[in-house]
């Protein structure tokens, strides 16, 4: 590895960790800020998944149509992506961003912090690698596409199943006497915001995590005990998966904007 | 695409000062693993809504809401206070009637007494009694509180009114509570929240205040305990007939004193008639019957006496006795004036000090409504 490569894996994993510090004071003063402080947040985090999934989409695209369609035809210009695709992302990364947001205010584990720290370094690391060994194999044009697919599915499944463990030993409320009604009151009482529309997201959120833990607790009392127990737990936490998936496509924003390279090819 | 060669060439050929970067980097996570490990979310204390708990149910309602449910709590109990003088009015006013009516029912009987035979030579005695200080000179003031005033009436009428009145104050006070208890939970029944968890570390988020409305209703229910046992005091208000009749008895003779007087003046003239009357009558029948003349005399005399005295007491009471009858009423109307005066005073005071009592409780009570801390800590 050449000292200009470690270079710039190093800036990369020191833009991710600016990244993270950012993330983190927002989840430090989320419930302080104004409305419209949450819109911009919320605005800047779609335009960063919708970039990056546009930017990804589109070398997709690029190799759909250096495989299928003729160059010369006008269906080259006409598939190539252009706003219809960049809505569609815009619309996903709106939903994905909300539901990133939502979960870092209302993120109470240090340790999730600390796995979303070490993220950074992992990302970069295992996209190096996997760039590097998929060099030989893949075409040119596609390769980035495949090096970030594989490298958010494989840091994403390392870091959801870290969450799961996280989950498993952090202490929760014990719904298993208690009727869905309290239960969910008990996690939506606990929010608070300044913005009467984080309130909202924030009870909604709590709502929902109500229900899940209710549903945990009354159909498996004991998790871990079995096989099927810890896929319903598994299950139970899917949203961990979401919170993960979204927080990956902005780092993969990060990563595309501060790689010239992936700038290039993309 | 030669500025995309550019950007490619450039991303390899730009020095990266990779130890630098290293530097920062490690710089950055060492700092960034401290703040997350070492400082907390920054909450919002800002919650407007106020918990309430009112009969094992949970609430949350905002400062604006809760203001006005004092408000409207204050102005509850302060309909009641107005509806509960009118009510203890009338009640008074309607009970004293009957109590009265009694009395006057039997006016007619004193008057009966006062102008019987038995009751004018008892008179003549007791007066003389009282002259060598054998009596106390206020037979006939005594007589009509015992004839009017029967102890036993009176009193048991006094004590059925006394415990009559303060049950239906009682029951007000109860109709008062229960209507706002009523209202207060309807309103309430749009905010109602389930009841918080209890377990440790799960303590629910910081607000503006913890209202516990059943204490409210607890400090309602024993203002008005208080205030029933306060009836005792009332009840000393009305002192027995022995005390009352008397009374009455000087009114009416105050109020008559001219009749009075001649009543009086009557007495000691139907005295020199009756002398005067039985002397002649007793030399009228026994003065040829020679030796038996002296009993004779006397037995004559004494029944001249008695018929000269009936004759006299029906003169006095045919133009005396509705005057009399007239003032002792006027009396009793007077009386029973000044009893519902000092009754409805007591009662006054009895239920201004529970409303005031109860004004401050609720006062109390919504104090957190006054106070709506907004601030991030």
């Amino acid at each position: 590895m050449s000292l200009y490569t470690l270079g710039n894996m190093a800036r990369n994993m020191l833009c991710l960790l600016v990244l993270t510090a950012a993330l983190w004071l927002f989840h430090m003063y989320g419930r302080t800020l104004p409305t419209a402080a949450l819109v911009a947040v919320w605005a800047a985090l779609t335009a960063a998944i919708a970039a990056a999934l546009f930017w990804r989409s589109r070398i997709r695209r690029r190799a759909f149509l250096a495989a299928y369609i003729a160059p010369a035809s006008p269906l080259q210009r006409w598939l190539r992506g252009g706003w219809l695709l960049g809505l569609r992302q815009v619309l996903l990364g709106s939903v994905l961003a909300l539901v990133l947001a939502v979960a870092l205010v209302r993120l109470d584990s240090i340790g999730i912090w600390i796995v979303l720290i070490g993220l950074a370094p992992a990302l970069v690391l295992v996209e190096r690698l996997l760039r590097r060994s998929l060099a030989m194999h893949v075409s040119r044009s596609y390769l980035p596409e495949l090096t970030w697919r594989l490298s958010l599915l494989m840091v994403g499944v390392v870091v959801v199943v870290l969450l799961v463990v996280l989950a498993f030993h952090q202490a929760h409320p014990d719904f298993s006497g208690v009727n869905l009604e309290r239960a969910v009151w008990h996690l939506v009482d606990q929010e608070q915001a300044r913005s009467p529309a984080g309130y909202t997201l924030l009870q909604m959120a709590a709502a929902t995590e109500g229900l899940r833990l209710w549903l945990a607790q009354q159909l498996m009392p004991q998790p871990g005990a079995s096989l099927l127990q810890l896929l319903g737990w598994l299950l139970v936490l899917a949203e961990e998966a979401l919170f993960v998936w979204s927080y990956l496509l902005v780092c993969n924003a990060v990563l595309i904007g501060v790689s010239a390279d992936d700038r290039a090819r993309g | 695409m030669t500025v995309l060669a550019v950007e490619m060439n450039g991303a390899y050929k730009r020095p990266a000062r990779p130890w630098l970067m290293l530097v920062l980097l490690l710089v950055t996570a060492g700092a960034l693993l401290w703040l997350v490990t070492h400082q907390s979310q920054r909450a919002w204390n800002g919650g407007d809504e106020v918990a309430l708990t009112l009969a094992g149910e949970h609430y949350r309602v905002t400062p604006q809401q809760l203001a006005w449910l004092e408000g409207f709590s204050a102005l509850h109990f302060s309909e009641g206070e107005v509806a509960a003088r009118e009510l203890i009015a009338g009640e008074v006013g309607g009970r004293l009637d009957r109590v009265f009516a009694g009395v006057q029912q039997r006016l007619p009987a004193f008057a009966d007494w006062y102008y019987s035979l038995g009751g004018e030579y008892t008179r003549l005695a007791m007066m003389a009694m009282a002259w060598v200080n054998l009596a106390d000179g206020d037979y006939v003031a005594n007589r009509a509180a015992d004839m009017l005033f029967r102890d036993s009436d009176w009193d048991s009428d006094l004590a059925r009114m006394e415990s009559e009145t303060a049950a239906r104050v009682q029951g007000h006070h109860e109709q008062v509570r229960e209507d706002w208890l009523s209202e207060l939970t309807r309103r309430l029944s749009a905010h109602r929240v389930p009841t918080p968890l209890t377990m440790p570390g799960a303590e629910p988020a910081a607000r503006s205040g913890q209202i516990r409305l059943d204490a409210l209703v607890g400090e309602v229910m024993a203002q008005e305990r208080a205030a029933l046992e306060t009836r005792v005091s009332i009840s000393t208000l009305a002192a027995g007939g022995a005390m009352v009749g008397p009374g009455l008895w000087r009114a009416a003779s105050r109020r008559s004193a001219t009749t009075t007087g001649r009543a009086i003046s009557r007495g000691l003239g139907r005295g020199a008639a009756r002398a005067g009357s039985a002397a002649a009558g007793g030399a009228a029948v026994c003065a040829p019957s020679g030796p038996v003349a002296l009993g004779c005399a006397l037995l004559a005399g004494a029944a001249t006496w008695l018929a000269a005295d009936w004759v006299l007491l029906r003169i006095d009471e045919h133009v005396n006795r509705d005057e009399m009858l007239r003032a002792l009423e006027i009396s009793l109307s007077a009386l029973r004036g000044e009893m519902e005066r000092d009754l409805l005073e007591a009662y006054d005071r009895m239920v201004a000090d529970h409303y005031q009592a109860v004004q401050q409780d609720i006062h109390d009570s919504f104090v957190p409504a006054k106070k709506q801390p907004r601030a991030a800590h």
